[in-house]
């Protein structure tokens, strides 16, 4: 699979995603905000940003892991 | 031990440096946790990379713009402190600029938004060698940006000068400058820094090779009810 169509269906997966899960993993990777920040930005205690932020990946982990094209 | 949530956070960091180890190779210096961290950090790295991949702007998720006003935007050059910053260009005087974007889910509040105004206004107020320039501040189709000198030099980071023979000198001199800069700030300006950490500096080739930039500037008032508090309730 080339890389652009693997973005192309990454960004389409992460786009899919709960908006809780999908508000915090672009406020961490594409806005480049820190948990400080985030934690700041939703109005909760950074131990929970970060237990939410942890959370997100693991269930968009599954998600790929469901996408026979990122099985490795 | 550190916890799932720390070594998320490390690991984020370092794919963010752009040197970063594998899942699986970060993950085995964890035994303990070692299974739980395969079980979101592949997803980690597959973003980052994505993210890496839609620089410049214009794909990824949240659709930064390639134009705001007069600018035009090119690649990320730096990220944090509310925002990311750009190099762009700015059209009508064909000069190249950095512009520092207000993160859009920042953006849609009101405290934030002033927050970002300020700290353009404080650095605009600030007119020293060793402090970036801001040239201006603008909203452009919903976006909050500032616009500021553009420094061709390289973000100061612990091993900067790591194996050169003229580290020692080179590190006296880069404290000297941020000490000369951070007086004047408090001088003339009544304002201090807001986190003396290495990101915050960078170091260029003019007018001297160690020539120093330090950004993001807060007043002295509010740094002080903000930062030294925690430390007088110890007491």
């Amino acid at each position: 699979m080339a890389k652009q169509e693997r973005y192309a269906l990454l960004h389409k997966l992460l786009l899919a995603m709960p908006e809780n899960d999908k508000l915090i993993i672009e406020m961490r990777h594409f806005e480049n905000l820190s948990n400080q920040e985030c934690a700041a930005a939703l109005g909760i205690e950074e131990k929970n940003a970060s237990i939410r932020y942890v959370r997100a990946l693991k269930r968009f982990q599954n998600i790929l892991l469901g996408q026979t094209e990122f099985q490795s | 031990m550190m916890s799932i949530e720390e070594l998320t956070e490390l690991y984020l960091e370092q794919k963010k440096s752009g040197n970063p180890e594998s899942p699986e190779t970060f993950a085995a210096r964890y035994p303990e946790q070692y299974e739980e961290l395969l079980s979101l950090l592949p997803a980690l790295a597959a973003i980052e990379d994505m993210n890496d991949s839609t620089r410049p702007m214009g794909s990824s998720p949240t659709g930064f713009p390639h134009h705001l006003g007069d600018f035009c935007l090119h690649e990320r050059i730096g990220s944090g402190g509310m925002g990311s910053v750009y190099r762009a260009t700015q059209v009508s005087l064909n000069r190249d600029v950095a512009l520092k974007i207000l993160s859009p889910t920042l953006a849609s509040d009101d405290e934030f938004r002033q927050r970002f105004a300020n700290e353009a206004k404080i650095i605009a107020t600030l007119h020293h060698q060793n402090i970036v320039n801001v040239y201006g501040a603008g909203y452009e189709q919903g976006w909050c940006f500032y616009v500021m000198e553009l420094i061709d030099g390289r973000a100061l980071t612990p091993d900067a000068f790591f194996g050169d023979a003229e580290r020692l000198r080179k590190i006296t001199e880069i404290a000297k400058q941020s000490a000369d800069a951070l007086a004047y700030a408090h001088g003339a300006s009544k304002v201090v820094h807001f986190e003396l950490i290495p990101d915050w500096f960078s170091t260029g080739e003019t007018p001297s090779p160690y020539f120093l930039t330090v950004r993001r500037f807060i007043p002295s008032s509010r740094a002080i009810r903000r930062r030294l508090q925690p430390f007088l309730l110890r007491f």
